[in-house]
């Protein structure tokens, strides 16, 4: 797939999620995740140095965010804060934007903020993510 | 700023702040902006998401009485112009089918991606999410070299578009990894659009 399939394909599917968030329908996650996806396989041909391949590497990690898939987002992040000529700027973004999300959980569940970290209740999510039911049993 | 011939009345100085325009001058002949190309001029945007911006920018310009083939006042960068203003007709018993706010914004879009194509020769690169503080990834050739453009657009139903530049500027002056920074409004009750980069203020007008 070329680059500018690619594009034109990020702008539809981002273009579709923004449409059912404004409908507040639940379907949204699943059109983020798309986006996710389709701004990662930007990221995979665009350079980091380029500003269209940043542009797309922040995308991922917001995408999946709002996809709810932190797993995803934390993983991405990671992937491309550790790629070589990494911005430090972008890791910043990526850390900010992952911290920000953070915050959102802890507000949205303040009890629970009140006795767990968000970093750990989302290391459980990503144990349960990975291994289902079984895996945290075993 | 190259201006394709196409603009058909006047061009002119003046101030967003709602102050008529300063000894219009006369520009070329031309047949003006065409909703019905938007892909010609964008070749990657989506056709369906081409389709439906388009349909809603009928749909805005026709709830406010405008039929295709009105005039469309364009301010860039303080200079005015009149662009005929073509679209594709819309049915208007489908305008239900459509958010009403979503009609302004997309509508809105499609006319100011149309205006930018026309006046600045810019295309569509993507479209960004809207933490990007910009609505669309444009690109253009300057001195031969690629210029990366983030344009954040808004639309107004009704009333001036004025303020709305102002928030749209801050917006997208927060935008990063882009040559240029522009925003644009568009206004439909009297068919308005405005482009303008984050370097020029309106203040300073």
């Amino acid at each position: 797939m070329t680059v500018d399939e690619l594009h034109a394909l990020v702008s539809s599917a981002i273009w579709r999620a923004e449409q059912l968030d404004g409908l507040d329908l639940e379907t949204s996650t699943s059109a983020w995740a798309e986006v996710s996806r389709v701004e990662e396989e930007l990221a995979k041909v665009l350079s980091i140095k380029d500003a269209e391949g940043r542009i797309a590497r922040r995308g991922a990690v917001r995408a999946a965010l709002k996809a709810k898939d932190y797993a995803r987002a934390q993983d991405l992040a990671q992937r491309y804060a550790g790629e070589p000529g990494a911005p430090r700027t972008l890791s910043a973004e990526l850390r900010d934007m992952l911290k920000a999300d953070a915050n959102v959980l802890s507000e949205q569940f303040p009890f629970a903020a009140r006795h767990y970290k968000p970093a750990d209740v989302q290391a459980q999510a990503n144990r349960l993510h990975q291994g289902g039911p079984f895996g945290l049993a075993a | 700023m190259p201006i394709s011939g196409e603009q058909r009345s006047m061009t002119g100085k003046r101030s967003l702040s709602g102050s008529k325009p300063e000894t219009p001058q006369p520009v070329a002949d031309g047949g003006g902006v065409d909703l019905a190309c938007l892909r010609d001029m964008h070749p990657r945007l989506p056709p369906d998401m081409a389709a439906v911006m388009v349909t809603r920018a009928a749909l805005g310009l026709q709830r406010n009485k405008h039929s295709s083939g009105t005039a469309l006042e364009i301010d860039i960068e303080a200079v005015v112009l009149c662009f005929i203003l073509r679209w594709p007709d819309a049915d208007p018993s489908t305008a239900k089918q459509h958010d009403f706010n979503r009609i302004t914004e997309d509508g809105a879009e499609a006319i100011a991606l149309a205006v930018a194509h026309k006046t600045k020769s810019w295309r569509v690169v993507r479209r960004m999410q809207r933490e990007e503080y910009a609505d669309w990834l444009l690109e253009h050739q300057e001195s031969g070299a690629r210029r990366l453009v983030a344009l954040e657009v808004s639309g107004v139903d009704r009333g001036s578009i004025a303020a709305r530049l102002k928030d749209e500027l801050a917006q997208v002056a927060k935008s990063t990894d882009v040559d240029q920074r522009w925003a644009g409004v568009v206004g439909f009750q009297k068919p308005k659009a405005a482009l303008q980069s984050l370097e020029v203020r309106t203040d300073d007008r």
